[in-house]
This record gives structure tokens, sequence and C-alpha cells, in this order.
């Protein structure tokens, strides 16, 4: 008896292995910003995130002068993601999670996706948002 | 009748050693010795138990002052010892560790780091044949504490620094080229952006893709990459804002990788590039750099993704990708 026990203990066992299906619900994503070229990055240590600007020319061109407020037909998006320690290379970090993808059009601010960081106004994301410069590249 | 049967046998168990013996001692004619190189600087920089690690475990590879075994001299198995010692010196040599920047220094020691916690090196081969060349997990915590004091150094700027490097730079009139054949384009600058990352607490990367390349990414299609991929890693130095922000200040260079299966056979197929300053100075005297300093490492660690250390992470749901889409 006590072996017939050990015998089904066993099976379950190795049934157990098998019944572990692979979480492969998750993909790669690069964001698609449709129209719109990247213009700036930065790191928030503090809160471990990476953002990146994109924009259209119009936007490009506000930022590249430091304009506070964009021009008429400038569109902004600003990509806010989670970052980690590379899983391929200590010493580095490279961007995970998706965090929130905010738009700023015709002058008026809106969360498209996720959550902020922090709560904040249209107008306080509006001004940090207008607070990055272009990248350069020669 | 009998005997002349066991004499021929009795031959024969000799004959076939003597053959062997015979045919080891004609290889040994065919034996090229190691080249023998001098010693120009070693790295005194760091600890003695750091120096203690790699004199025991890369030393007999990776330097001019080989001391090698009496089965690593005999042919056959002195020519697999004579090409490991000469590719490991290309790559990097601790006898003439001088001759690198402190930069280059920094990027050695992360190497070297992931190399052994990723159990890449020393070779496996290697160590059946040399078990005191063994890692472990205490020597990677030296090594690994070592190489973070090291990048610790290195405080990025200030803010101000961002608007310094506006000013005119000689844009050259043609995009130079790499010694390899890669070219150098702008186009990237209109590329889709695959990834952000950071290296060693001192740069801040963006990567572009063409569109074979974001394609790539998003099918997971590795193994191996299309041709005609191409991926550009800007990068810049950091700038700390007031918050403590960190956003690209000066160009540093711009890194190519293009996929050509027929082109570059020697480096996995991938024609690796590097444009450098505001003159976007290529990387590399002849052909040969991207063997000696760019596929040893993506070969050895980046394998899982066709060779590419900044993939985005598969992290995401993937009703998330739809959701996007939608909007």
């Amino acid at each position: 008896m006590n072996r017939f026990f050990l015998l089904l203990l066993m099976a379950a066992a190795f049934t157990a292995c098998k019944n572990e299906t692979p979480a492969n619900n998750h993909t790669r994503i690069v964001f698609d910003a449709g129209d719109l070229h990247f213009i700036a990055s930065s790191l928030n240590p503090k809160l471990k995130t990476m953002s990146a600007v994109y924009g259209n020319d119009s936007a490009l061109q506000a930022l590249a002068k430091g304009d506070h407020q964009p021009a008429a037909g400038a569109v902004l998006k600003l990509v806010t993601w989670r970052y980690h320690d590379n899983p391929q290379y200590f010493g580095g970090k490279i961007n995970g999670e998706l965090l929130s993808v905010e738009t700023l059009q015709a002058g008026s601010w809106q969360l498209d996706f996720g959550a902020l960081q922090h709560p904040a106004t249209a107008a306080e994301r509006i001004s940090y948002i207008m607070s990055y410069q272009p990248v350069q590249i020669p | 009748m009998e005997t002349t049967k066991n004499t021929k046998r009795f031959k024969r168990i000799y004959l076939i050693p003597a053959a062997v013996v015979a045919v080891l001692a004609g290889l040994q004619l065919f034996s090229e010795p190691i080249a023998s190189k001098p010693v120009t600087g070693h790295m005194d920089e760091a600890p003695a138990e750091v120096l203690a690690i790699l004199q025991r475990s890369c030393y007999n590879c990776h330097s001019n002052e080989q001391q090698l075994s009496w089965f690593d001299q005999l042919a056959p198995a002195s020519w697999a010892v004579k090409k490991d010692v000469d590719r490991a010196r290309e790559v990097m040599n601790f006898s003439e560790w001088d001759k690198l920047s402190s930069g280059e220094r920094t990027g050695k020691m992360y190497a070297i780091l992931n190399m052994m916690q990723a159990g890449k090196m020393p070779l496996r081969e290697y160590l059946l044949l040399h078990p005191g060349a063994k890692i472990t997990e205490k020597d990677i915590e030296t090594v690994k504490k070592y190489t973070l004091s090291l990048s610790g150094q290195q405080v990025p700027a200030k803010a101000a620094a961002v608007t310094t490097t506006t000013a005119a730079a000689a844009v050259p009139k043609t995009w130079p080229v790499s010694p390899n054949g890669v070219k150098y384009t702008d186009a990237f600058k209109q590329w889709t952006v695959i990834s952000m990352s950071t290296l060693f607490d001192n740069s801040i990367r963006v990567i572009y893709g063409n569109d074979i390349a974001v394609k790539a990414v998003r099918e997971e299609n590795f193994f191996p990459w299309p041709d005609g991929a191409i991926v550009v890693k800007a990068v810049w130095k950091q700038v700390t804002m007031p918050d403590g922000e960190i956003r690209p200040g000066e160009f540093v260079n711009a890194q190519f990788m293009e996929k050509n299966a027929a082109k570059y056979t020697t480096t996995e197929g991938w024609g690796f590039a590097k444009f450098s300053g505001q003159k976007l100075a290529p990387t590399g005297k002849d052909a040969l750099f991207a063997r000696k300093s760019c596929i040893s490492c993506h070969r050895q660690l980046a394998a899982a993704t066709g060779f590419l250390f900044d993939v985005p992470m598969k992290v995401n749901p993937k009703s998330l990708t739809e959701k996007i889409i939608a909007q």
C-alpha cells in the first residue's frame, strides 16, 4: 500500500512540472510614435524611469529654441518606462515596462495611457515636457 | 604455422602504438610556437586580490606571459592553444594594459565581470585540463566590487554643460566609412527608437532601428536577424539636472550594427562600426577591429537575442500593444 502511495506521489510530482505552463503572454514593445520623431530623452534615478520625447517639426523647433509654450501646430508625446538592470550585461540599464504615454497638442495636455509617477496638473506637465532640449547629433 | 601467426599478431600489437608515436612526433615538426611578445605594462591600479584572480585564471591566454603545461605544448593540442592565445591577446592583453585609456580599462573590467558572471570565461574546454583556473563566487564578488568602484569615479557633468555642446561643429561633408565597409548615415535620426539604455552610469543611450530591425524585434526574428537590418546606438554624456534627472549632453559616438550575413562572415553576420565625436571618426585601423573589440562580447553574452545587447525587455503584456495601436 505504501509503495502504491509513493508511486502516486512520484507521478504527481512529475505531472506537476508538466502543468507549469510558461507565462508567455509578454512581448517586446517598440513604441510606435506614428509620424512623430524622437527628439529627446531622460532618466530618473529616483523613480527608476526612462522617458522619450517625440514630436513633429514644429515641436522640434520649439524645443530647440527653448520655448516654454508649444507652437500652435506642435504635437509632442512623452513616453515613460520603468528601467531595469540589463539582463544581458551587468553595468547597463534598459527600459522595461511601459508606464505612461502623454500627448501635448494644440496647447492642451492629456494622458493617453497609464498613470503619472507623481500627481501633477496639466500646466505642470506642459512646462515639464517643454523643458526638454533636442539631443545633439553631428 | 601457429608461431608465425603469433609473431604477426605480436608485431601488429607494437606496430599500432609505434605508428601513433611516429605520427605524433611528426606533428611536432608542424608545431608553431606562440609568438613571444614583450610586457609593456600591467594593471598596476588594481588591488592585489583582483590581480591574483586575473593572473591565476586569465593570464595564460590573455597576456604575453604564458605558463603552459607540457601537454599544452604538444601538437595537436598546441595548435588549439596557439589559436586561443592569439585570439585572446587580440581581444584583451593584460601585459599591454598600459595601452588602454582609463575609460577603456573600465569597459574591459565590466567585460571581464560579465564574462565571469555568465560562466563564459575561462573557456569550459580550458577548465577541463586546467581546473586551477576555475572562478569561484567569491572571486566574482571581488572583481565586481573593484569594477563598481571604477564607475563611481566618473562624475556626470552638471546641467550647465548642455549649452556648450551646440557650438558650430565641423560636420563632415561626406559621411565617414568604417574600415569594414559600414557606412555612416544620418537617416537614423528619422528611424524608430527601439530602446533606451545606460552604461556604467556615465553615458545615456538611445537605440534606433530601421524598419527591418523594428519588425525583427516585434516578431523576435533573431535567429538569424534578417539581412538589411540596421541598428544605431547614439551615445551621449550624462548631464544631471537640478532635480536629479539625467539627460543627454555632449555627443560621444554613434555605434552601428548592420546585418549582412554574406559580407560580415567573421562577426556572426553583423557589421560593427563606431563613429566618434563631432567629426564622427570611425573606429579601427583595419577591418579586423570588430573581431578584436566587438564580437567577442556580443557573441558570448548576447547570443539569446541574436548578438544585440539592447533589444527591449520582454516584460510588457501582449494586450498592451493592441491597446496602444488602438490609439
